[in-house]
């Protein structure tokens, strides 16, 4: 038994933290029509603001990767997005890759292709035993995060009047801008609001690996990607549900697929991905109907 | 405009999942010289090696070192009077990029191609120059592949083979009387799978017990896996088969996740500019070539590591820079007997080197292994955030199969 409930403790932090990262990517896409790959490059930028300051301050370290997050997002946006709104969402997409490599290559001109490394919140690099169970005090801590964060976001979109109108625009755009929604300042929060996310992300990982080289946020942009398409990126709580249940699974395979077999857990993860696209191509929680937007 | 979510979410499926497979981005090469021909008066020897990129932390050292070394060569007058040069293009670790670096230095006149210490990456670099009968030469490939074993009958690496660092590795666990381990490997490259592999079997030879084997690749977490540790037999060592910053990552989970056995890796783990990611990191060991901090036995070593310090700024990063010169050597000595620089007369000649002094140690190829697979290596622990030298130790029975 305890196996068991090891196993799906490990695979609820896994799933936290991806469920962060398809949040932020849901939420833009949400707003902007933007599957925004370059998130992954948001987590990175974070994550160097952590590694490098965290030896100063930590609460200074916290601080500038949350700036450094809001502010990236907001620059590729003024940089990039605005100047495609009208475009597909497709073009977006590309678009976004090449925002990704760009500043995949800009990292690497400033910090070197190689690992930066550095103990980031070392007190939580540390394990409790509770009745045979191996609690990860990082794992806990990335549990609570993600659900303080995805209630905050919960109750900002349903409870605050600026939310209310994100929410709008999330789901009509161009009706909410008809009835007087400030299009620029909903993109803005959004954008905002998404590299807070990108920069608890980066915390988790920063603290779990202690170093941080130019394509770190890739991987957990990836699967939060994907889990946004299998939820449905039409909708924000769905996008939240997909990346979750992508970083469960993954753990899940990885702790219980056969000796021999594990190297084959992300093939099952993308598996399971075809099968979901194939019954629900819109994702798992979205609408079968198209939407609209200009 | 009309918008087809179905459109988008396949697309996005379809785009990350290549990224996935294709490594995610690759960078491109830059040439750090022209291409033209090298002149009369000068021997061009060509590197395609990785000055960026996750190899670079092994090449690097190596390279650097190795400048050093031709310098120090020409200042004597060079080779048959002529001066050295060497020509590098970085790869970029990428491996798209050494066979074409190769065929470029090839084409500008290089007598021999330097190659990644990387089997899976400088393969097809050797291939190239092998076709053109140019020797290709790596400072640190541990592979035994890397020569005919592989079908590459004129390529030879410096390298301390996988098949000794292995029998290091487990002989050395043995004599700290350590009996049963965990074997983590790193499946992302061939260099950490036979390492692994070879350690474990030496390991139970020598009546130790695998109390758990298990597989990750190249940057996973891996708090599954340390579960899966932390709930079986407790080992007395865990044998990590990886390289940075993969197994950095790996051993910070390890440690976090409460298990304090020593750890043991080869040569991938060596150097100390990982170690801030896991303050108080302690009872890790590294088998390696040589020790980089001065305070290794042989005052060659330390002489060459202050001279690259005075030189670079700062000491080697890994023991790997004791292969540079070694590389440079062995072509002079090479040359020497073929009296060429056709690649099957220098093959043939340095397939007669029988326990050569070279900085990297004693050097025997032999027609069927163009790798030194019996030189004694060091092994080094981590102490007070830096390497600091155990022992010399050659492995005790070798199997040239793996």
């Amino acid at each position: 038994m305890i196996p068991v409930i090891q196993s799906l403790i490990d695979a609820t932090s896994a799933g936290a933290v991806y469920a962060l990262a398809a949040l932020g990517i849901g939420l833009v896409f949400g707003v902007l029509r933007l599957a925004n790959f370059a998130n992954g490059e948001i987590i990175t930028g974070a994550a160097y603001a952590l590694i490098l300051v965290w030896p100063l301050s930590w609460p200074l370290a916290l601080a500038a990767s949350v700036v450094v997050a809001i502010a990236l997002s907001l620059l590729m946006d003024l940089a990039v997005f605005r100047w495609m709104r009208s475009q597909s969402a497709a073009s977006l997409l590309i678009a976004s890759f090449g925002v990704s490599i760009l500043l995949q290559r800009a990292y690497e001109g400033i910090f070197g292709v190689n690992v930066r490394t550095g103990a980031v919140a070392p007190a939580l690099t540390r394990s409790v035993n509770v009745g045979g169970l191996r609690l990860s005090m990082l794992a806990i801590v990335a549990i609570i995060l993600a659900a303080v964060l995805l209630i905050a976001v919960h109750f900002f979109l349903t409870k605050s009047r600026m939310g209310l109108q994100v929410q709008a625009a999330a789901a009509n755009f161009r009706e909410a801008r008809i009835l007087g929604i400030r299009s620029g300042v909903m993109i803005a929060v959004t954008l905002g609001m998404s590299g807070i996310l990108a920069a608890a992300v980066a915390f988790v990982l920063t603290t779990q690996s202690g170093a941080v080289n130019p394509t770190f946020g890739v991987q957990a942009t990836l699967f939060g990607l994907i889990g946004a398409v299998i939820g449905g990126l039409n909708r924000i709580g769905g996008a939240l549900v997909g990346g979750f249940a992508v970083g469960f699974a993954l753990s899940l395979f990885t702790t219980w697929l056969p000796s021999g077999f594990g190297d084959f857990r992300v093939a099952l993860v993308y598996l399971l991905v075809i099968v979901v696209l194939l019954i629900a191509p819109n994702g798992i929680f979205a609408g079968r109907t198209a939407k609209e937007r200009t | 405009m009309r918008f087809a979510s179905r459109t988008i979410a396949t697309l996005s499926v379809v785009a990350v999942s290549a990224l996935a497979l294709t490594g995610c981005v690759a960078s491109a090469s830059q040439p750090s010289d022209s291409a033209s021909k090298g002149s009369s008066d000068t021997i061009l020897l060509g590197a395609a090696m990785a000055e960026t990129g996750f190899m670079s932390v092994v090449d690097a050292p190596a390279l650097n070192a190795m400048k050093m070394a031709i310098t120090q060569l020409n200042e004597k007058g060079g080779i048959d009077g002529k001066h050295v040069e060497l020509r590098v293009i970085d790869t970029g670790s990428n491996l798209d990029k050494y066979a074409p670096a190769s065929q470029q230095l090839i084409d500008a006149g290089a007598k021999a191609i330097i190659l990644t210490c990387d089997f899976d990456l400088s393969s097809p670099g050797a291939l190239a120059a092998g076709q053109a009968n140019v020797m290709s030469i790596s400072p640190c490939i541990g592979d035994a592949l890397f020569g005919p074993k592989g079908g590459l009958n004129l390529s030879f690496s410096m390298g301390n083979s996988t098949i000794g660092e292995g029998v290091v590795m487990a002989e050395f666990a043995q004599s700290k009387g350590w009996k049963k381990g965990v074997f983590l490997t790193d499946t992302s490259l061939k260099y950490t799978q036979s390492q692994c592999a070879i350690a474990r079997k030496r390991f139970i030879e020598l009546g130790g017990t695998d109390v758990g084997s298990y597989n990750y690749v190249q940057g996973d977490s891996i708090p599954e896996i340390v579960s899966k540790i932390t709930g079986g037999t407790a080992p007395d060592v865990v044998f990590n088969c990886g390289y940075n910053p993969g197994g950095a990552k790996a051993a910070k989970d390890l440690r976090a996740g409460g298990i304090a056995a020593p750890i043991i890796s080869g040569f991938g783990m060596d150097g100390t500019f990982w170690l801030d990611a896991i303050p108080g990191l302690s009872d890790y060991y590294v088998t390696t070539y040589v020790s980089t901090t001065g305070d290794d036995p042989d005052p060659a070593v330390n002489k060459f590591a202050d001279l690259y310090a005075s030189t670079y700024g700062q000491r080697p990063v890994t023991g790997s820079f004791v292969t540079g010169p070694s590389v440079l050597d062995a072509l002079v000595k090479g040359h020497e007997i073929a009296g060429s620089w056709n690649g099957d007369k220098l093959a043939k000649a340095f397939e007669n080197f029988k326990d050569e002094k070279f900085l990297v140690g004693d050097t025997t190829f032999t027609p069927q292994l163009h790798i030194g697979v019996d030189r004694s290596q060091s092994v080094l622990v981590v102490k007070d955030g830096t390497l600091k030298f155990v022992e010399r130790r050659a492995p005790e029975k070798i199997n040239v199969n793996g």
